[in-house]
């Protein structure tokens, strides 16, 4: 695990790693440690997942462990992710890496959550912490001693390359980017509303899994460089086009001079921005794809973004499962998506329609549907007036979410919209179809919709019946 | 030498407001004129505090509340060069008024995502004239609205201590109370230092996890108890 200030550059499978950590010049006027933590494997070139994790550790009073629990983040998210995805499929990839990202977030955060313990009691608090603890005040020694888990609290962020897809994963602040090339640096996750200010969510959370954002890129959308940073480093630059412009500046670099002069130069460059910026400590991981590494697979030109750099527009992109931040417009749903996955079928009776449309639906912004299938995917505009939560294909109509609670049908050719259910009971989040049905969950009101299609009647279940 | 990827580094921003009631009421017992006294005195120590961080800019505003509300100090000043304007009393005490303006100013844009938490101080002597759920409201509907660190200075006995703890929002927190001029000068240096300086810290926290300022040292109602009221 980096924890002290090494750069280190990695060359596998035609992947290349290159990352660092420093500790943050505040940690250094203060005497405290550095509290990130950054891991790779395989340390050398072979075969199978490539996974990078880096972590940060809270630092806040209660979380006086904090540089371990972000060292343990790294390495179980590593070791999680690699024996997870050894023996991906295609046909895991193309129908259930969501399902295969939530489960390994469960996994991550339950192995967290023992290793931490096991640490604690191997190690329990020296009288110097329980002094430490007692003059944070707040009650902080009392809080660990109830829960040892808090004093451990990090943050988290995994990307795992393998041979069909990018997955990615997040659990509180920092940064994952994807760069494409100049002007098109993409944010491959939801954005997560609550990390505003200096408050995080965090793997010593309770249920610490439902707070991690994934998302899978295929293999055909690669980007030319994935970007993990810890907060320190985003924070560190003036706006938000500064820091981007790291993203497409390191891409630069790295095709003309080589990852290998980065990592020379990569500690004294998260020296200076920690002293520059904001203070923290600075961690930064670069995982560098070749073009072409996928070319069996057919290459689809990613999207060039129009903006100087838009973060919207994903494949695949959630929260692992559970509701949502209040607010949050992303796409919504994985945990229902995976039930339309599970029951194996897309089809259902369509509306006007019995050909089926293969391929699934995403929602793009605010006011577009996405298919994806085999060929490259198509987007479809819908009239929305208050956005678009959630889609599904259903025969050969796209069913649109609203999130006022409306589910229009479209035709996806042409956009037009052959029928529309007006305000569906409660607010429904996500939809699938499957079964021969459509299905919305409303978990707020604890219950699951199911609509016929083919006269559109309504039937309501209870979320304690329909289980999981 | 390969140059540092990306834009320009810059120290986080840490936006500090003074709220403060100059309504006629302060124009009684001197409080107007300790409050004036206790924000220059306060000043110095403030930059200390600020110079000891050198990763955070601390910004100083200050909004006035009286027959509707104004900023007194409206453009964000560095606190290294921010100088204090004697403010005057009258009117009533349209805090509504206020809390829309502050709204405004704590929206995204002109605020960053990248900033501190700011800090509002909010000194009052009495009772909202005017519409203050709303402008709380308002207030809370920014997300660096909640997000700010809310502390609150009740003077005397006539302040309305449950309109400060709504403005401020977290149960655990209580006004604290100044009923002397000496009482004052402690609380706005508290708030000027000590909240400064825990929300400027590059700890971050977990949502559970208490970003409360610490309690003065001492009570200001118990102390003014035993010395004798003021106000």
């Amino acid at each position: 695990v980096v924890t002290s200030p090494v750069a280190a550059g990695c060359l596998t499978d035609g992947i290349r790693l290159v990352g660092a950590s420093v500790r943050g010049a505040g940690h250094v006027r203060s005497g405290q440690p550095n509290q990130d933590a950054l891991h790779w494997e395989p340390a050398r070139s072979e075969s199978g997942p490539v996974v990078m994790a880096v972590a940060d550790g809270h630092g806040s009073a209660r979380s006086a462990r904090s540089d371990r629990g972000a060292a343990l983040a790294v390495l179980v998210a590593v070791s999680t992710l690699r024996g997870r995805l050894s023996s991906q499929s295609p046909r895991d990839v193309s129908r259930s890496s969501a399902a295969s990202l939530a489960s390994a977030a469960k996994e991550i955060a339950s192995s967290w959550h023992e290793a931490v313990l096991a640490d604690y009691e191997e190690d329990p608090l020296a009288e110097s912490e329980r002094s430490r603890l007692m003059e944070a005040g707040a009650d902080a020694l009392g809080e660990v001693l109830r829960n040892p888990v808090v004093a451990y609290g990090a943050t988290l962020l995994a990307v795992a390359v393998t041979e069909l897809a990018i997955h990615i994963l997040q659990i509180g602040d920092g940064e994952v980017l994807a760069v494409y090339g100049p002007g098109d640096v993409r944010r491959p996750l939801v954005g997560d509303e609550r990390l505003l200010g200096n408050v995080t969510t965090s793997l010593s959370a309770a249920e610490a899994w439902r707070d991690f954002r994934v998302g899978t890129i295929n293999a055909t959308e690669a980007p030319r460089l994935i970007v993990l940073c810890t907060d320190g480093y985003s924070n560190s630059f003036e706006t938000e086009d500064a820091f981007l412009q790291a993203g497409e500046d390191l891409l630069r670099m790295a095709d003309s001079e080589g990852l290998d002069r980065i990592a020379e130069h990569l500690e004294g460059w998260l020296h200076e921005t920690s002293e520059l910026g904001a203070g923290d400590d600075v961690t930064l991981g670069l995982v560098s794809i070749p073009s072409g590494r996928w070319p069996q697979l057919g290459q689809v030109p990613p999207k060039a973004s129009t903006d100087g750099g838009r973060r919207d527009g994903w494949l695949r992109h959630g929260w692992a499962r559970g509701p949502r931040p209040r607010g949050q417009i992303a796409l919504a749903g994985l945990g229902l998506l995976l039930v339309g996955f599970a029951l194996g079928v897309w089809s259902g009776r369509s509306l006007g329609g019995t050909e089926t449309v293969p391929g699934a639906w995403f929602v793009q912004g605010e006011a577009t549907v996405l298919r994806v299938d085999e060929t490259p995917p198509a987007s479809v505009q819908v009239p929305t007036t208050s956005g678009i939560v959630d889609a599904a294909g259903v025969g050969d109509r796209v069913w649109v979410l609203h999130r006022e609670g409306r589910v229009t049908i479209v035709e996806p050719a042409s956009g037009s919209v052959e029928a529309q259910i007006e305000m569906l009971p409660g607010r429904p989040t996500a939809m699938t179809a499957g079964a021969g049905f459509v299905w919305l969950i409303d978990e707020q009101a604890g219950r699951v919709l199911r609509i016929d299609p083919s006269d559109l009647s309504m039937v309501t279940i209870p979320l304690d019946e329909a289980g999981e | 030498m390969m140059e540092r990827p990306g834009g320009r580094l810059a120290r986080r921003v840490l936006h500090f407001f003074f709220l403060l009631d100059c309504s006629g009421s302060m124009s009684v017992g001197g409080k107007i004129e300790a409050l004036n006294n206790a924000i220059r005195e306060a000043l110095p120590h403030m930059r200390r505090v600020a110079a000891d961080n050198p990763n955070a800019e601390v910004l100083v505003r200050a909004l006035s509340f009286s027959d509707g509300a104004r900023w007194v100090v409206g453009e964000p000043a560095p606190v290294e060069r921010f100088t204090w304007t004697d403010v005057t009393a009258g009117g009533l005490t349209d805090l509504g008024a206020a809390l829309l303006l502050m709204a405004d100013q704590l929206r995204m844009p002109p605020m960053e995502a990248r900033a501190l938490p700011p800090v509002i101080v909010l000194v009052s002597d009495g009772r909202p004239t005017d519409d203050f759920e709303g402008g709380l409201e308002a207030l809370l509907r920014e997300p660096w609205g909640q997000r700010a660190v809310k502390v609150a200075v009740a003077i005397g006995r006539d302040a309305d201590y449950q309109v400060l703890q709504s403005f401020i929002g977290d149960p655990s927190i209580q006004p604290v109370s100044a009923h002397s001029p000496e009482d004052l000068v402690r609380h706005i240096r508290w708030a000027s230092t000590v909240v400064v300086q825990s929300v400027s810290s590059i700890a971050a926290s977990d949502p559970e996890a208490s970003l409360l300022p610490p309690t003065p040292a001492a009570s200001g109602a118990a102390a003014a108890m035993a010395e004798g009221l003021t106000w």
